[in-house]
């Protein structure tokens, strides 16, 4: 089995070759005076729709058309090549009416969802099975729900046992809002641990108001608390992940559209 | 899912199910077809009289004999009335203790002519004595004949066709049983629903109808390569029962015209009742598996590939081989308690085959099972491998002393991991049939590994596997699975293509969940992992659940599966699930005799039927995800390491 270091290196050494190839290919033909913008422009429409059949091929799933994951590394790589062919294309000058502007913008969007896409399906998930319990996503708000009406049931445990409303009062002040959806969404996503940590530190700081009883009672909530943070945190790191491909494939559609309005004008007016 | 019991609709349909009744209850009420017969005591009276139990209670007498002399001995009288007595009670119930055995372990079953009484290929939990009649023994039956799918090769077509037209009702099924009239329908009246026609082909046996046919079996090689048994007291799939192999030969009875073949058929607990308690049984039954099973198993062993076959099945070779088992054979039952103690208990829970430190007068062969290689680390044991069958333990060691001409212990502990059947074969047969001859010697000397391990905890074990990854699939006897799902979970992006592959391949319902225990970053989802020893094809009343012949695949024939759930209970990997079907409507099936739902058994099928193979590993794009041999260990290693 090739190791993915092997693997890397190899793709990566072939992406080079064809990036200097294509640069050649089009200095040849600009050289000669040949048409070597629409050379550039029919590869890079024929390397966004080969890049586009990656999510038809995933439904497909019957088909005996390579493994997913082999269409995965084509997608990375012939989409690093993508980036090339739209410079040799386009250049780095100033691009021409709105056709054009909104066609550039639209590239370099569905380019960079896809290296920010790239980076977070390698990142995200070690980071998602280090930070605790690994949850299926779909479940998580039941999950929510469920450790809601446990800590709900811990309060009433508490002034039963303790004759003192003194929990049930922190927990209406600062917790309850906590357990009734995801918090520190903005955090989680940036992975900074601050808000959560800051939470935590102020339920510890209640300890001092409360009876032994009463700290018992607090130590399962504050456990609540703690899996209900990896809880938020799978929610927005899962979502994440799922997200980014709502913004990738819509606009890699609106993406062919016009370029493919773009190349029948350029056809229509070519001299 | 939640169930919704729908109340009686236009679209409900109603299907009559054999319900498999509970392990508890009798043998005999677990009818394989038709009305059950009960064993009676008079039964138990008739079977008292065969050889083997006569045997039995021969045995029973002599102990009885034996302490009645040691007792007059002791005393230095003879017994009065009130002692005779006493050992008279004694006898009984010893008696009364092998009749309750057959009473509830043992059914009297006829077989019509050329009626299937095993079939080769099938996972048996039960082995069979030849009353009256003859059986005959097929070594070589053409699969197609026995109902079981053979290696074919799937159609991108119908592929294609079955995804385009997956239904949206969730286990939307069109029947759920087979009828008669699907039994003895031509193929061509089958064509109208593809997807149903080879578990039509399937059930047509496994249902076991009985339809007499000279030439069923054949006027083809079958026929020459049989053997007839004609006397009444022979065993039949007896060894298949105690080891869990699969059944190496097709039986069919074989008696003359106006006749019927009786055997008495014993499920698996029985037999390991009469075989644990009475020694004449065990060696009765040791002595089935020496004459026709040792010397074609050993010849499939590295260390005696190149011995004759004549002089393998000599009776001096052949005696002086002992077959020993360790462990629990319902190892799954006790599965979820053991892996809930910590590990010092779970270690004591295996029993010692061979002891680190101990001298070896021989090695061991593992026959069937699992053990765990170990040697001992600061107070507990540092697990190093695990062997499966035709493994052998204690060679190195069995070199070096006839090399050196002084015994060497053994390096490393041999423990049972579940239930291990072992031949024990003794150092003079080593030294004369493998040590002395050099080639085989040489080649035997290159494949040993260096039992040279780290004292590290954190280093490799001897395969290349982290010793906490290896405890770990040990501890969880994932090393059973031949296909078990691996996820690694820094490259799984919990994207669920996997499992919409999954679903979209088995008509919109996924069989597995990507779920289950992880350690280091592999988890191991609940997914059928096809196991070596599958646990949960014990108890099938209609043998719904088996393993193909031609690819090893544990797969469901949904039709004749009546929903008893045995084996969604016996798996312990918990990948079995039960589903309740619906018709076109969306209406759950009832079952006709009362109101409860009708439940199919359900698990990965490993995409038998995709041109692709397992659509699961093929749709992740992350290369996170692996069906995985757990025996082949380089190849895991090369995945985990990647």
């Amino acid at each position: 089995m090739i190791s993915f270091a092997k693997r890397r290196f190899y793709a990566s050494a072939t992406l080079v070759v064809c990036i200097a190839l294509a640069v050649l290919a089009d200095y040849g033909l600009r050289q000669s005076l040949r048409p070597a913008a629409i050379c550039s422009g029919v590869l890079l429409f024929a390397v966004i729709l080969l890049l586009a059949c990656f999510n038809m091929r995933k439904r497909l799933t019957f088909l005996p058309t390579l493994s997913a994951s082999t269409w995965m590394q084509i997608h990375v790589y012939v989409g690093w090549f993508s980036i090339a062919a739209f410079l040799i294309h386009a250049g780095v000058h100033q691009t021409q009416g709105t056709l054009e502007l909104a066609l550039a913008i639209l590239f370099w969007l569905v380019a960079l969802s896809g290296v920010w896409g790239l980076y977070m399906t390698r990142a995200f998930p070690a980071q998602l099975r280090m930070e605790g319990e690994n949850v299926i996503f779909e479940r998580i708000p039941s999950m929510r729900a469920r450790l809601r009406r446990q800590s709900e049931e811990v309060i009433m445990e508490s002034i039963e046992k303790t004759e003192s409303t003194a929990l049930a009062d922190i927990y209406e002040k600062r917790i309850r809002d906590f357990f009734d959806g995801p918090r520190d969404i903005l955090s989680h996503a940036l992975g900074s641990r601050k808000a959560p940590h800051t939470f935590l530190a102020e339920i510890e700081d209640t300890y001092r108001y409360l009876s032994e009883d009463e700290r018992a009672f607090m130590a399962t909530l504050t456990d609540h608390v703690r899996i209900k943070q990896n809880l938020d945190y799978q929610w927005v790191r899962q979502g994440m992940l799922k997200l980014w491909l709502f913004i990738h494939i819509p606009l890699t559609y609106g993406l062919i559209l016009t370029a493919a309005a773009h190349g029948l004008i350029a056809w229509r007016f070519a001299g | 899912m939640p169930l919704t019991v729908q109340p009686d609709t236009s679209g409900t349909q109603f299907i009559r199910v054999n319900r498999a009744m509970e392990g508890d209850e009798p043998f005999w009420k677990l009818a394989a077809t038709g009305l059950p017969r009960e064993t009676t005591e008079v039964d138990v009276d008739r079977l008292l009289e065969e050889r083997t139990f006569e045997m039995i209670l021969k045995e029973i007498d002599d102990r009885i004999s034996e302490k009645k002399a040691r007792l007059e001995k002791n005393k230095g009288r003879d017994l009065n009335e009130d002692e005779l007595g006493k050992l008279e009670d004694t006898r009984n119930e010893e008696v009364d203790s092998l009749r309750k055995i057959l009473l509830d372990h043992a059914r009297i079953r006829d077989f019509a002519y050329d009626e299937i009484v095993v079939r080769v290929g099938d996972y048996g939990s039960s082995a069979f004595l030849l009353l009256t009649g003859s059986v005959r023994v097929l070594q070589v039956v053409d699969p197609k004949k026995l109902g079981r799918q053979t290696s074919r090769r799937p159609s991108l077509w119908g592929a294609f066709k079955r995804w385009l037209t997956r239904p949206r009702i969730p286990e939307r099924r069109s029947r759920v049983r087979v009828n008669e009239a699907d039994l003895f329908a031509s193929a061509e009246t089958q064509v109208e629903e593809p997807r149903y026609r080879d578990e039509l082909e399937e059930s047509k046996t496994i249902v076991r109808v009985s339809r007499p046919s000279a030439s069923r079996w054949g006027d083809d090689d079958a026929l020459s390569k049989s053997t007839v048994f004609r006397q009444s007291g022979e065993w039949i799939g007896e060894m298949a029962a105690l080891s869990r192999h699969p059944r190496t030969a097709t039986v069919v009875a074989d008696h003359q015209e106006g006749e019927e073949t009786t055997l008495m058929e014993i499920r698996w607990q029985g037999l390991y009742a009469l075989r644990n308690r009475w020694s004449n049984f065990k060696r009765q039954i040791d002595y089935k598996y020496r004459e026709r099973g040792l010397a074609a198993h050993l010849q499939t062993t590295s260390l005696f590939r190149h011995v004759e076959s004549e002089e393998l099945d000599s009776g001096r070779f052949k005696n002086a081989i002992t077959f020993q088992s360790y462990g629990d054979f319902d190892w799954n039952f006790s599965y979820e308690e053991i892996r809930e103690m910590n590990p010092q208990e779970r270690l004591q829970s295996e029993p010692l085959i061979a002891g680190a430190g101990h001298y070896p007068n021989g090695v061991y062969i593992i026959r069937a099972g699992f053990a765990r290689l170990s040697h001992s680390y600061n107070k507990g044991e540092r697990t190093i491998s695990y062997l499966g069958k035709d493994k052998v333990f204690g060679l190195e060691e069995a070199f070096e002393s006839l090399a050196t001409k002084h015994p060497v212990p053994f390096r490393h502990s041999l423990r049972a991991i579940g239930y291990v059947d072992v031949l024990f074969v003794p150092l003079w047969i080593i030294d004369k049939y493998v040590f002395q001859n050099e080639s085989v010697r040489a080649e035997l000397e290159s494949e040993m590994e260096e039992f040279e391990v780290e004292n590290d905890i954190h280093a490799d074990g001897l395969e290349g596997l982290k010793t906490d990854f290896l405890e770990f699939l040990v501890e969880n006897r994932y090393i059973n699975g031949t296909e078990a799902m691996l996820i690694d979970m820094d490259r799984c992006t919990r994207c669920d293509d996997c499992v919409r592959a999954c679903a979209s391949t088995h008509d919109n319902n996924p069989r597995f969940l990507r779920h289950g225990p992880i350690e280091d970053r592999f988890m191991v989802a609940n997914a059928c992992m096809h196991c070596i020893d599958p646990v949960c094809l014990i108890g099938c009343p209609t043998g719904a659940i088996h393993r193909v012949t031609a690819d090893g695949r544990v797969v469901i024939n949904d039709l004749t599966c009546v929903g008893c759930a045995t084996c969604a209970n016996n798996c312990p990997y918990d990948n079995i699930r039960m589903v309740y079907p619906r018709d076109a409507s969306g209406s759950i099936y009832y079952g006709e005799d009362n109101t409860l739902p009708i439940q199919k058994a359900t698990k990965c099928d490993l995409c038998g039927d995709q041109v692709t193979g397992p659509a699961c590993v093929n749709a992740c794009p992350h290369d996170a995800m692996i069906r995985a041999d757990m025996m082949d260990v380089p190849s895991l290693v090369d995945w985990l390491k990647r």
